[in-house]
């Protein structure tokens, strides 16, 4: 095969054996890869209705057709397993080096099932997969794990390993390469903590093929060649500040989430946004494989309270864990953020379920006994010491642990959990972001942005500009941008990069760019529609999985602080999200019934009859 | 009339003061698009534009008082 490496490594965890089959080509032609492949073999081989820390619950990590060819932040692999913290599928995705390395030890992905019965770590050098014993292992942080690991298998090699969190199964913890990446969502780090896996280090130089080799590197040249010609003039902003730049927009936009989701506007942004963050921090960018963005920041802070050296933090990370906690010291958000990628955690949903702490606290819902400390809005050291507590399950860190919606639900108010499908959401606020709420109560994963995420056509005007406020005519872009997102993880790219030069200039979004990538790569010989057909399917697949594990249309939901409490501040002061009225149109869009569920004739069409085993 | 401008970014060089913040004296029934020559942006540059905090377009009017946000193209992950 082109493109593809042709083979997926097994890995039984609880007999220790390795095995390789080959890859379907009818699958890879359907499903692409990265996500697409991972939901088909997570269908196949997995059963939704499964505890996801059971060993009977797959892992599969897999990269896509482009990861590691050239094509521009071809960089990514997706984890693919059912999230302990949602119970719903989840996909969560990193680049880096670990992605295209793994991918060039012949494999496109594993599969690991079963339970080890002590601390492993699987060693993939070239073709070869082995499982070695990781006692030493039990209890580093992530960043002393690959330290060691290096040491002990090859300097050269590639990490991507759980912290202790991981191995205590924080619901959200998350799996950490090449030390500072993270494939950070709906505890994919847990799952893999209660396999007692900790780690998988790779070896590979096998080159991936191409089909077409001049065909590929003429359409880079041109891709690359109209990327630079657009930052001629001026350096990309996501270069310039990293994804930390967004804070002055949604500030701007009213929809920063602040003070647990309350409102969206936050007096102290101005501390914690972008451009403080390299004025202060910044030692130097960071670049995953082939990426010509390199929005990635190492920092360094030199505080004695504080200090400390590291990557990020990321946008994301400033929502969950400064103007959501009305925290405006930047160096302790940057020390929260490290602690959790060495401890192995996901910062969205740490920061805002700190955030949810601090509001059940301030309404007397929660004590400050139970806290073990005072929790006020604003508390820099309560975020950090919290943090730590939360990694090692220590004190009322192992309520933390749970996630904000069983921690509220524990104290009766689950209407103060900022989720949908118990999952965190990102720092958009959907009262001013109305396709940016319909995008989370329909993300597979729960609260999510990254998987169709409407930022780009509300606040960025990305391919044009919509309205933020207005509801009407939503539910078909947020569809469009849905499908891409799922093309995009599947191929191995970044939405950072195919968003804006892979795909249509309008709000159809359709995948040209990609479309040319695969079929120079793989041969394929996709048309369009075929590949728009591939999103589809994926998304609907992953919709099949939520049905068969219990979710309905109850799920695909916002809490009503969102839809039913006007704005209190901004511009979009007095509005709520419009939710119910998106999903109707939602699901037409979709060929779905009222109920969320993928009609006959759409499964029919994608050829997605007979999915789960038995 | 006059309006208030802020710019973010690099976009700030092209405030009179480098400060990003400055006032903008516009003829009454004015467009963002009549404020942006004025301001000399570049016709190419792809930037994102708020009046008083609500989403505006090149045609978008503008009234004495209103506050104009223009910051340069970014995304957030």
């Amino acid at each position: 095969m082109y493109g593809w490496m042709g083979k997926i490594l097994r890995v039984d965890l609880t007999s220790g054996v390795c095995t390789t089959e080959d890859m379907d080509p009818d699958a890879a032609r359907n499903y692409i890869g990265g996500r697409g492949l991972g939901i088909y073999l997570l269908c196949r081989e997995g059963d939704p209705k499964t505890d996801p820390l059971a060993p009977e619950n797959p892992m599969i990590m897999a990269t896509g057709p482009l990861t590691g060819t050239g094509a521009p932040t071809g960089a990514r692999y997706m984890v693919m397993t059912k999230s302990p913290l949602t119970g719903a599928v989840t996909c969560s995705n990193s680049g880096g080096m670990f992605p295209t390395i793994f991918k060039k030890t012949g494999f496109d992905a594993v599969v690991f099932t079963g339970k080890a019965t002590s601390p492993v770590y699987l060693w993939i050098d070239q073709g070869e997969a082995k499982l070695r014993d990781a006692s030493h292992l039990w209890g580093k942080n992530t960043h002393d794990t690959t330290d060691l690991l290096l040491l002990e298998t090859d300097e050269k090699a590639r990490v991507a390993c759980i912290g202790p969190a991981g191995e205590k199964q924080v619901l959200f913890a998350s799996i950490m390469n090449d030390k500072h990446r993270a494939a950070g969502r709906s505890g994919v780090g847990a799952v893999m903590g209660s396999k007692n896996l900790k780690a998988v280090v790779v070896r590979g130089k096998e080159r991936i093929a191409l089909a077409d080799q001049d065909r590929f590197k003429a359409f880079n040249k041109t891709i690359l060649d109209t990327f630079k010609e657009g930052i001629k003039e001026a350096p990309l902003g996501l270069t310039v500040n990293g994804t930390a730049g967004v804070v002055m927009a949604t500030q701007n936009f009213g929809v920063l989430p602040t003070k647990n989701w309350q409102q969206g506007t936050f007096d102290g942004w101005e501390k914690i946004h972008g451009e403080e963050l390299t004025r202060k921090y910044l030692k130097k960018n960071s670049s995953c494989f082939s990426c010509p963005i390199g929005c990635g920041r190492l920092t360094r802070v030199d505080d004695p309270k504080y200090g400390g050296e590291g990557e990020g933090p990321e946008y994301e990370t400033l929502y969950a864990m400064g103007s959501n906690c009305m925290i405006d010291n930047l160096a302790a958000i940057v020390k929260a953020n490290y602690l959790c990628n060495e401890l192995g955690m996901d910062t969205i949903t740490m920061g805002a379920t700190i955030a949810c702490a601090m509001e059940l606290v301030d309404k007397g819902y929660l004590s400050e006994e139970a806290v073990g400390r005072p929790l006020n809005w604003g508390d820099a050291d309560a975020l950090v010491e919290l943090t730590q507590m939360t990694g090692m399950r220590e004190g009322f860190g192992d309520q933390l642990a749970q996630g904000s919606y069983r921690l509220a639900d524990s104290c009766g108010h689950p209407e103060l959990a900022p989720v949908s499908k118990k999952q965190e959401f990102p720092g958009y606020e959907p009262r001013g972001s109305q396709a940016m709420g319909l995008a989370y109560a329909t993300s597979p994963i729960g609260g999510s942005h990254m998987r169709g995420d409407p930022a780009y056509f509300e606040l960025f005007a990305v391919p044009k500009a919509m309205d933020p406020h207005v509801w009407e005519g939503k539910a078909k872009v947020t569809k469009a941008f849905q499908d891409l997102s799922a093309i995009i993880d599947s191929a191995g790219l970044c939405i950072f990069f195919a968003v804006r030069n892979l795909a249509a200039k309008d709000l159809g979004v359709a995948p040209t760019g990609i479309l040319e990538y695969l079929n120079a790569a793989t041969g394929t010989d996709y048309t369009l529609e075929e590949l728009m057909a591939a999103g589809e399917r994926i998304i609907n697949m992953e919709r099949l999985f939520l049905a068969q594990a219990g979710f309905t249309r109850k799920d695909d939901s916002l809490p009503d602080r969102l839809t039913q409490t006007p704005a209190p501040t901004g511009p979009a002061k007095g509005m709520v999200c419009h939710l119910d009225e998106m999903l109707e149109e939602y699901y037409e869009a979709q060929g779905w019934t009222k109920d969320g569920i993928p009609e006959k004739a759409v499964i029919e069409k994608l050829g997605l009859n007979n999915l789960f085993k038995g | 009339m006059r309006i208030h401008v802020t710019l973010y970014s690099d976009l700030k060089s092209f405030a009179p003061d480098g400060s990003g913040r400055f006032a903008l004296n516009l003829p009454t029934g004015a467009t963002l698009q009549d404020a942006l020559i004025l301001i000399a942006l570049p016709e190419k540059r792809a930037i994102t534009t708020l009046i008083n905090g609500k989403r505006a377009f090149p045609e978008s009017l503008l009234k004495a008082g209103d506050t104009l946000v223009l910051f340069p193209e970014i995304c957030g992950g």
